[in-house]
């Protein structure tokens, strides 16, 4: 898991006080989603835009 | 006619009433106040009052109705109420929080203005989660609000006042939004029909964001006649939300279309995750479709938790962007539950969260060339359980808390990663008397096909008669 904190550190640098008790809750979070994001990697050609998703809405709009 | 008889009808059999007459516009807003009022004390759905300026509105209303000329639009006389998350021309919404906009709106959000356009009388602004971030409908500034159909269960969130107001009987249909489920579990834990509309139908300018990749506006009401009403009214093209392109369309033709043939995916393996009684409901509920022409295909829903992943990304980092000014300033006046919800949002690094955004095309097509080729549309649970009570779910509930509150998310935030269009209907009513419901999603834009099945499922089961709660409840 991810050093607890050094996550605390992160939002601490962004003005964002973590107390301590959050800290391990904030941190699995964290891992938990880094993780998901990093199983995406072999999907995602370097084609993939951030506006695909509403290109594609718009593709079915007048079927 | 009765108070009682004025609270069980549709927006659209009130305005044909007013229309024709057999009220005038005031009456009918007298009315909708006193109800609300009376009922105000046990559900605490309306977080603030505009009695004054609605009654002057329905007295001018009535004056224009007097006129040679006069043209009665879809929604003249109606009196209605939404969550508190619009904008309206200089006034500040309460957005459910302590934090507010520090200067009132210069114009009216674009929902709120249509409605108008057509007609329709605002009389009171409705309860809402803090912010719209929370499932359950707790909110800890202003008081929890009350489940008609027991007050001491949960309403469901963040739309927790529109859900009440319309179960109750206050308002024929209110609008509210959803970003990971708040306008599927409060319909669904108040009895009632809410929709989801596809990503970027409805414009959400002047609309309060939470995360604007998922945010959507839509309506809850007891007569799914009336969400199609509603869609009519609000869907299409708007030049202040970039993302609101969508041509504009009638959607009460869809009321009119059968249902025979359309072909209902469903996944047996989810009804091994929710309760026994939750899933004789949804078979009972699934019977009724099938009866009315559908038919089920058995299909396999993609992983919901690894989906819920991807909408976790957009939606916390999203959300604490747009609070980052005041979670740096003014941490103390957000709610524990809240704040530990943004908190989480700083911690998601800027690159994963655009690995989320740009994985979502992908994602939608793997659904379009999966289930969606097998299926029209898909049927899902809202919730794995009966609702539950506001204690349940109320802070110190410890991981059992967690454990409820995960439960009600499981079937919707999922979905909204997709952004395809999901009709939420409402069950029969559980072992312990309280109400409960499934999903319907489809593809993009197919918000007709989901109402003609919605339309087919109440013509069968009939629509919800209100929850009417007196001062005395």
């Amino acid at each position: 898991m991810l050093d607890p904190k050094i996550i605390a550190g992160t939002l601490e640098r962004q003005g964002i006080s973590l107390p301590p008790d959050r800290q391990d809750q904030v941190a699995a979070a964290a891992d938990r989603l880094t993780t998901t994001s990093h199983a995406l990697d072999e999907r995602l050609s370097l084609s993939a835009d951030i506006y695909g998703f509403q290109t594609l809405l718009r593709q079915w709009e007048r079927r | 006619m009765t108070s009682s008889s004025l609270a069980a009808l549709s927006a659209r059999a009130l305005a044909a009433l007013i229309r024709e007459g057999g009220i005038s516009v005031l009456e009918a807003t007298e009315d909708a106040i006193a109800r609300a009022q009376a009922a105000n004390p046990t559900l605490n759905a309306v977080l603030s009052w505009e009695t004054d300026e609605a009654l002057a509105s329905a007295a001018e209303a009535d004056n224009r109705r007097r006129s040679a000329k006069f043209q009665a639009d879809a929604l003249f006389g109606v009196p209605l109420a939404h969550k508190d998350m619009f904008d309206r021309t200089g006034l500040i919404a309460s957005w459910g929080a302590k934090i507010r906009a520090s200067v009132p709106a210069a114009g009216d959000a674009t929902v709120i203005a249509r409605l108008k356009n057509a007609g329709a009388i605002h009389f009171a602004s409705l309860a809402m989660a803090e912010f719209a971030f929370g499932i359950t409908g707790h909110n800890y500034h202003v008081g929890h609000c009350r489940n008609p159909h027991n007050p001491a269960h949960i309403t469901g969130g963040s739309s927790s006042g529109p859900a009440a107001a319309v179960a109750a009987g206050l308002v024929p249909f209110a609008l509210g939004s959803d970003t990971g489920g708040s306008i599927r579990v409060p319909s669904a834990c108040c009895g009632i029909s809410g929709i989801r509309p596809t990503w970027g139908l409805i414009s959400r300018a002047g609309a309060m964001p939470l995360a604007p990749s998922l945010d959507t506006i839509g309506p809850l009401a007891r007569d799914v006649g009336d969400l199609a009403l509603v869609l009519s009214l609000l869907a299409g093209a708007d030049s202040a939300d970039a993302t609101a392109k969508a041509p504009p369309a009638d959607y009460l033709d869809a009321l009119k279309t059968s249902p025979k043939g359309v072909r209902i995916g469903v996944d047996r393996a989810l009804f091994d995750r929710v309760t026994p009684d939750i899933a004789r409901m949804l078979e009972d509920a699934l019977g009724v479709l099938k009866d009315a022409g559908a038919v089920e295909v058995p299909i396999t829903i993609p992983d919901l938790r690894e989906l819920d992943r991807y909408a976790q990304l957009l939606q916390f980092g999203e959300a604490s962007a747009f609070h980052a000014k005041w979670m740096r300033e003014r941490p103390q006046d957000y709610s524990d539950q809240v704040r530990a919800r943004l908190q989480d949002g700083f911690a998601i690094p800027a690159v994963d969260y655009i690995q989320g955004l740009r994985a979502r095309p992908l994602i939608v097509q793997d659904w379009l060339k999966g289930p969606f080729d097998q299926a029209d549309v898909l049927f899902l649970p809202v919730m794995n359980r009966s609702i539950p009570t506001l204690n349940e779910t109320d802070v110190g509930g410890g991981k059992e808390m967690t454990k409820v509150i995960g439960g009600l998310l499981h079937f919707t935030r999922p979905l909204s990663y997709l952004g395809l269009p999901v009709l939420a209907l409402p069950t029969a009513k559980d072992s312990q008397g309280l109400p409960n419901g499934f999903q319907l999603m489809g593809r993009p834009y197919a918000e007709p096909t989901l109402l003609s099945l919605g339309s087919a499922y109440q013509t069968s089961v009939g629509v919800p008669k209100p929850q009417i709660v007196s001062k005395e409840a």
